[in-house]
């Protein structure tokens, strides 16, 4: 870790710092560990390995939802699901997004679908803002930006066979002539580890795992380039999770896709994501590559985060500190003023609850947005 | 943790849950299938598994809500306190629901009512158990509880309706709900699953600190083994509609002995190891349940060490450390590579 990222030790309370978990430089781990981990992740880890371009840019993104009142639909205020949010993706990778439940994830993910218009800011796809586009332009990008959802049930129609749900954008925008079509099903169906025959079959005849392999082919369908993957294994059993995760990384390693990966289980965002983003009421409050963020989580949210998810091992869990996190996040709405933690932050004072922190580099382009790490 | 010593207050054994169709009920699902396990006073037990394992099914057999027609109790023994809950009337069992045994779903909007206040329904469940108490009196000790489950202004929340409150609310007052009698023990079917990370710690914290403070038993139905090693005495492996491995919580989890114990134990990553480590799927599909061979393992058909000795013949439930139990041909092999691995 670099220097400048070092917090300092708040007086008496829990060191803003952990301990180094295992597996970081400062603590090395169980001598054979090497075998037991997937060495292209490795590979991929260091940045300077990554030659990809920026695929994506985000800047200031903003999404605003006007809240009314009364019979005359006055309007009361904003909420402020995504309220100035910055990144960059190379093609190739992963930037997977973290945060409780209302800290605007899915908003997110919908803003840069353009399933949502932005209130502000831009993202840029390719060198082009894709945030005004309409009509043909839109439908363009939507052949190469695609999403899946959490819920399998959801997005495919249960009287559509699996192959017409795979099909339909496909059709929609008239890729394919009548005998590609099902060549296209089959061969997608393939991709995602599915038997090709099954095409005809409608959703109820699957598992969980299946369907969202099938709504995975839809989205693989149009050929895209970047999938938005929105809680995409949080309903499924630690099993069929590992498959598609799997399914999800041996995709991107084969087409080169970019992905954005919204969940909250922070072991599986991390086991797929380069870099990771950690949003509170709106905004990011911190930045890092995977392993990094996860030893050495700097803003104090994180910290709660990375603590109040337990690891399936007794005696390594009992072995870590325990920050706990009380209370509910404030309504977006009216974030509180300053840091949008303060509320919530155990080391929250005077100049946190006045002056909002911005996302500063603390070292080797760890980004974080706290008064404590950053300092002046 | 140590092995439990207290009282046996659950015992079921060899329970038997079939869901039947088909013209003439020909087609047996054996959604469970001989499942048999112990629940001390006061000790947190985890059930573990796949979807489909039969852990849902299990826990509504102990609750005599089963659905039926399909589902029917072909086998076995539920004692509660010595006494067999599959051979109670309607009448007992309503009156040990809630009052000595209560369930907390996944789905907080399915078991409450929408149109009644979270106040008043805690109320009314009040009652029903305590016919002397009077509207005034239940609905304050509604806010209390809910209070003591966490919820900030409580006054004000039993005034309001289910969809004002977030999912982890709601989720509270359904505990609130369940522990309102003073239950001996409650079942919990992934209370959990939906919620995010720091709500879901708050949750299963609140669990723990009722338990210890009510001597309340809990049975927790989970897919997230994390949450298991953190919280739970000791778990209970399923698969196939039975228990394949048990015991205390350290001793299966760090000397797992069933190869899909060490199996789903393979298919989480974790969080303090590098990046790249875990997330191995267990090969194969779950079985089908009107399908699985009755005269041998049922995990045979995805496990790596499988003999003709598992395909002919149904390992027994052995004792291989003090309370930990398994069922398998080859616990050595399993014990070895867990062993091996970080
Ligand atoms: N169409 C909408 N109109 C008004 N408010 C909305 C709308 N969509 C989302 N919100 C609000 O925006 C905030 C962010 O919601 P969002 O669904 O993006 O959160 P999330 O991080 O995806 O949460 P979860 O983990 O529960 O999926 C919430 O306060 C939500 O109530
Ligand atoms: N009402 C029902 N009618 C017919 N079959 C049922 C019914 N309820 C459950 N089953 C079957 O019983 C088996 C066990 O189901 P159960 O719900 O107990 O699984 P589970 O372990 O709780 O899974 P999950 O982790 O997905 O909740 C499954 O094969 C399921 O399809
Ligand atoms: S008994 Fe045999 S098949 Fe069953 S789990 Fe053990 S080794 Fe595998
Ligand atoms: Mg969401
Ligand atoms: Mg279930």
């Amino acid at each position: 870790m670099k220097d400048g990222a070092k917090g300092p030790g708040p007086d008496g309370n829990l060191p803003l710092e952990p301990p180094p978990l295992p597996g970081t430089p400062d603590m090395p781990v169980h001598p054979g560990i090497d075998e037991f981990v997937d060495k292209d992740i490795a590979a991929r880890e260091a940045p300077e390995k990554a030659k990809g371009e920026y695929i994506m840019e985000a800047e200031g993104l903003q999404m605003y939802f006007p809240v009314t009142k009364g019979l005359f639909k006055r309007k009361a205020g904003d909420v402020k699901a995504v309220d100035g949010v910055s990144f960059r993706i190379r093609q190739g990778r992963t930037l997977g997004v973290v945060g409780e439940s209302g800290s605007g994830k899915s908003t997110l993910g919908n803003c840069v679908m353009r399933n949502l218009r932005p209130t502000g800011g831009k993202v840029v796809f390719d060198g082009q803002d894709v945030t005004r586009l309409e009509g043909k332009a839109l439908a363009a990008y939507h052949k190469r930006v695609t999403m899946v959802t959490q819920d399998p049930f959801a997005s495919l129609d249960p009287r559509m066979t699996v192959a017409d749900s795979v099909l339909e954008g496909v059709r929609i925008n008239r890729l394919a002539d009548k005998a590609g079509e099902q060549a296209l099903a089959e061969r997608m169906l393939l991709m995602v580890g599915l038997n090709p025959k099954y095409g005809s079959r409608y959703p109820h005849e699957f598992s969980g795992g299946q369907r969202q392999r099938v709504s995975i082919a839809r989205a693989l369908a149009m050929g895209p380039s970047f999938i938005i993957c929105d809680e995409v294994v949080s309903a499924l059993d630690v099993s069929v999770q590992a498959q598609v995760v799997g399914l999800l990384q041996q995709l991107q390693q084969q087409l080169g896709l970019s992905y954005i990966f919204i969940g909250h289980d922070l072991s599986v965002v991390r086991y797929l994501s380069h870099e990771v983003a950690v949003m509170y009421l709106g905004k990011f409050m911190e930045v890092a590559g995977s392993d990094e963020l996860y030893g050495h989580p700097l803003h104090p949210y994180t910290q709660a985060l990375v603590s109040a998810a337990p690891i399936p091992k007794p005696s390594v869990d009992r072995a870590r500190p325990r920050v706990s996190l009380e209370g509910e996040p404030p309504s977006p709405i009216h974030p509180p003023q300053g840091c949008r933690f303060c509320t919530r932050c155990r080391y929250a004072e005077k100049r946190c609850r006045e002056e909002e922190p911005a996302l500063k580099d603390a070292g080797g382009g760890h980004l974080v947005a706290c008064h404590k790490v950053t300092g002046g | 943790m140590a092995v439990q010593e207290g009282e046996v207050i659950l015992d079921v054994q060899n329970l038997q849950t079939w869901f039947l169709s088909g013209k003439h009920q020909e087609t047996r699902l054996r959604a469970v299938d001989g499942l048999s396990y112990q629940v001390h006073k006061g000790e947190f037990v985890a059930v573990v598994g796949e979807s489909g394992s039969g852990k849902s099914v299990s826990a509504l057999s102990v609750m005599g809500l089963v659905p039926y027609p399909p589902g029917l109790i072909v086998g076995g023994k539920v004692l509660f306190h010595g006494k067999d809950l599959l051979q109670a009337t309607d009448e007992e069992m309503q009156a040990i629901r809630g009052e000595k045994i209560a369930m907390v779903f996944q789905e907080p909007s399915t078991a409450l009512n929408p149109v009644v206040t979270v106040g008043k329904q805690i109320a009314e469940a009040l009652r029903i158990h305590n016919p002397g108490m009077s509207k005034k009196e239940a609905m304050a000790k509604a806010a209390g509880l809910l209070g003591e489950v966490g919820i900030p202004n409580p006054e004000v929340r039993a005034r309001q309706y289910p969809f004002e409150l977030s999912g982890g609310m709601q989720q509270r007052a359904m505990i609130a709900m369940a522990v309102s009698c003073g239950p001996e023990l409650l079942v919990a079917d992934e209370p959990t699953t939906a919620l995010d990370v720091t709500v879901q710690a708050q949750v299963l914290d609140l669990l723990d600190r009722l338990r210890k403070k009510l001597g309340m038993a809990v049975v927790l139905i989970t897919h997230n083994l994390g949450v298991v090693a953190r919280y739970a005495d000791s778990v209970k492996v399923v698969y196939g509609g039975k228990a394949v491995e048990t015991g205390p919580t350290d001793a299966v989890f760090e000397e797992p002995c069933h190869p899909y114990t060490l199996g789903l134990l393979r298919a989480v990553p974790r969080l303090d190891l590098p990046r790249g480590y875990g997330l191995h799927p267990i090969v194969g599909e779950p079985p089908d349940m009107s399908k699985v061979p009755e005269e041998s393992c049922a995990f045979a058909a995805r496990c790596r060490y499988a003999t003709d000795g598992c395909r002919e013949g149904r390992p027994p439930m052995e004792e291989v450390g003090e309370g930990h139990y398994c069922a398998c041909f080859h616990k050595g092999e399993t014990l070895e590579e867990r062993r091996a691995l970080p």
